[in-house]
């Protein structure tokens, strides 16, 4: 807290009021991330089949966390009218969204944070993962439609506070809820060209949820809809690991 | 107009500084790999949206049912590709035997200014460099093959739906090319009739890209050419191949056009700009005045011409100022053409043809005939014509004077 004057001032004309919750609020007036708001007060470490220790955010990172970096200015999108502040997973954000979050909480910690790889995100969530439902066509003429889904999600559209769907035996929550979460692997087409592409312009990313998607980098909001896909993610949003497992 | 080109491999874009600035903390504390890797991809092209499912069909064994396509009996030709408003080289009524056509297009990302006078521009997203992307002319039968080419330097995916095709999204999900891809797609013109084509990524990207310019046209001839509703043969000296394109320009708290430094950092603002389905412009061939003054179209009188007008979004209604339609086809050939029209109409995500035969010489305004998009949003376009005055159709009788009230 660098920049916690204001924060003590008042801290001491309220006297007894419990800190804890005076901090909470206060976090969202200073610059820098407050350590209450910080990835690591919610992450558990997990110990990957490679024997890769990592230290995962045990929920995505909420709305009051984002609002945190956006009223430091580090954060470009503003989510105004998210009245369950705190409670909820931060949505609605595109990749570069997520990497203005990233450097800001990095740019202040000693841990760095970055988005899972999708391999990394898909060993998380193996355990919570709803069964595979059966592609719609079979017929190798039609791929281009078997991604379909004529069933819906079972984690629903509408979206529900942290903590509400499935936790690992590890303590990771939600990974089976309905907020997509970046990763930070490049998908850059089927012809084998993806190592070809800059990372720097890397056109999609794979986004980790109920089914795995590609998403365009700028995408906020995956409009149901539309006709080029099947099965678009409901939310986006994002959850932070470090290898300071 | 002037033009930009891409600026290729731009380092300098939002997602790299922000990276960059993300690596340099985390390779110093971690000495970990970079923040985005490029993963080999293992998905399928049309599956880009769902891996888990892909992994479900890629579990596919048994051969497709699908029988392959009898080529046998037609011929191969190329037909070169050329910038709005001209057509490329066809013939009217077909000779031979039915033709595979053979047509690249070129998904280039450039800025493009849309109005000089206020300096309003965009990143368009197009086909060949060109809003709309160029006039495709094939004849019922026919079988087009596309070569749909991702330069490396786009930031984007592409793909294309061609409403005169027939199947799989229009060949949307068979063609999604990502930078430094190209797919081939073949597909038969059953239909004859002016039809729109336009990118079509998936989601908010869908009308993104399609107001970003990524439209164009497809016209599918019959065999033995255009006809009246007699059957009388009816064939044109020339093309006018008019793209209308609306555009949802972002402006900035001051009402300024926000110029923007690479493809695709407009997204969010244009959608925001999207949502009011209020265009700030809505230009003929790209830009205010790309086919006014010194780009107008030249004619004769006696000359014939086919008008294609594509709208892949929003309904249009142009009107020839001056002029008329003689022969409107506004949705297929199989249609008996309208006749005698003042104003026709085009249907969003459609292209229409109107023919004309020039009777008079002088200027005539083809235009969008909400005359606010016509004047204030740059629906206009000019026809200069050649050729004696006819008094018989109109003369004036006496130049403006005074009169005794």
């Amino acid at each position: 807290m660098t920049n916690a004057m204001p924060t003590k001032s008042f801290l001491i004309l309220l006297g007894g009021v419990a800190l804890a919750a005076v901090a909470i609020g206060a976090a969202q007036m200073v610059r820098s991330p407050d350590r209450a708001l910080s990835p690591d007060i919610q992450a558990v470490t997990v110990v990957l089949r490679n024997g890769q220790r990592l230290r995962v955010q045990t929920r995505e990172v909420t709305v009051a966390q984002w609002q945190a970096c956006y009223a430091a200015g580090q954060c470009t999108l503003e989510l105004k009218g998210q009245i369950r502040v705190g409670d909820y997973p931060a949505t609605g954000l595109s990749y570069p969204d997520t990497m203005e979050y990233v450097r800001w909480i990095n740019a202040n910690s000693a841990t760095a944070w970055r988005l899972p790889t999708a391999a990394e995100w898909a060993e998380l969530a193996e355990e919570v993962m709803p069964r595979k439902p059966d592609p719609i066509f079979t017929d190798p003429s039609l791929t281009w439609a078997s991604t379909y889904l004529t069933q819906a999600d079972t984690a629903g559209r509408a979206l529900r506070p942290s903590g509400a769907f499935n936790t690992t035996s590890s303590g990771v929550d939600d990974l089976d809820g309905n907020v997509w979460e970046w990763t930070q692997d490049c998908y850059a087409g089927a012809s084998g060209q993806g190592d070809k592409i800059d990372p720097a312009r890397c056109p999609a990313y794979i986004t980790g949820g109920e089914h795995e998607a590609v998403m365009s980098y700028l995408v906020r909001d995956p409009a149901r809809g539309g006709c080029a896909v099947g099965a678009p993610p409901a939310h986006l949003g994002m959850r932070l690991v470090s290898d300071k497992g | 107009m002037t033009k930009f080109i891409n600026p290729g491999l731009m380092k300098t874009n939002r997602r790299n500084v922000l990276r960059g600035s993300v690596l340099a903390g985390a390779a110093a504390l971690t000495g970990a790999g970079a923040m985005a890797r490029t993963r080999a991809p293992k998905l399928d092209i049309a599956n880009a949206i769902s891996a888990k499912l892909y992994k479900a069909a890629a579990k596919q064994t048994a051969d497709s049912t699908a029988k392959p396509a009898d080529l046998s009996g037609y011929t191969r030709v190329k037909q070169e590709m050329v910038a709005p408003p001209y057509a490329p080289v066809h013939e009217q009524v077909a000779t031979g035997g039915p033709k595979i056509v053979e047509v690249t297009l070129e998904t280039s990302e450039r800025l493009m200014v849309v109005d000089e006078d206020t300096g309003a521009s965009i990143w368009a997203l197009t086909y060949n460099g060109s809003v709309p992307g160029p006039l495709i002319i094939v004849h019922e039968g026919d079988m087009v093959e596309l070569t749909l080419r991702n330069p490396v330097d786009s930031m984007m995916e592409h793909n294309i739906d061609f409403h005169a095709s027939t199947g799989a999204l229009g060949g949307g999900g068979l063609t999604h090319v990502f930078p430094g891809e190209e797919t081939v797609l073949r597909w038969k013109a059953t239909k004859p009739g002016c039809f729109t084509y336009h990118c079509a990524p998936g989601g908010a990207m869908i009308p993104y890209h399609v107001t970003h310019g990524m439209n164009g046209a497809v016209m599918v001839l019959p065999r033995d050419g255009l006809k009246d509703r007699d059957g009388n043969p009816l064939a044109y000296d020339k093309i006018a191949y008019i793209g209308e394109q609306d555009y949802y320009l972002p402006k900035d708290a001051d009402g300024e056009y926000i110029a923007y430094d690479v493809a695709g950092d407009d997204y969010s603002d244009s959608i925001d700009a999207m949502r009011t389905l209020t265009p700030t412009h809505c230009v003929f061939n790209g830009a205010v005045g790309a086919i006014t003054g010194e780009n107008a179209l030249k004619f004769n009188v006696g000359e014939t011409v086919l008008m294609v007008h594509n709208q892949a979004n929003r309904d249009s209604r142009p009107h020839l100022i001056g002029g008329h339609g003689n022969f409107v086809w506004e949705t297929s050939f199989s249609e008996a053409p309208l006749t005698g029209l003042e104003t026709w109409f085009v249907r969003g995500g459609t292209a229409m043809a109107a023919m004309y035969t020039f009777e008079q010489p002088g200027v005539y305004a083809y235009v969008n005939h909400n005359l606010i998009e016509a004047a204030l949003l740059g629906a206009t376009a000019h026809f200069v014509v050649e050729g004696e005055w006819d008094n018989s159709l109109m003369e004036q009788v006496s130049a403006p004077r005074e009169f005794a009230a």
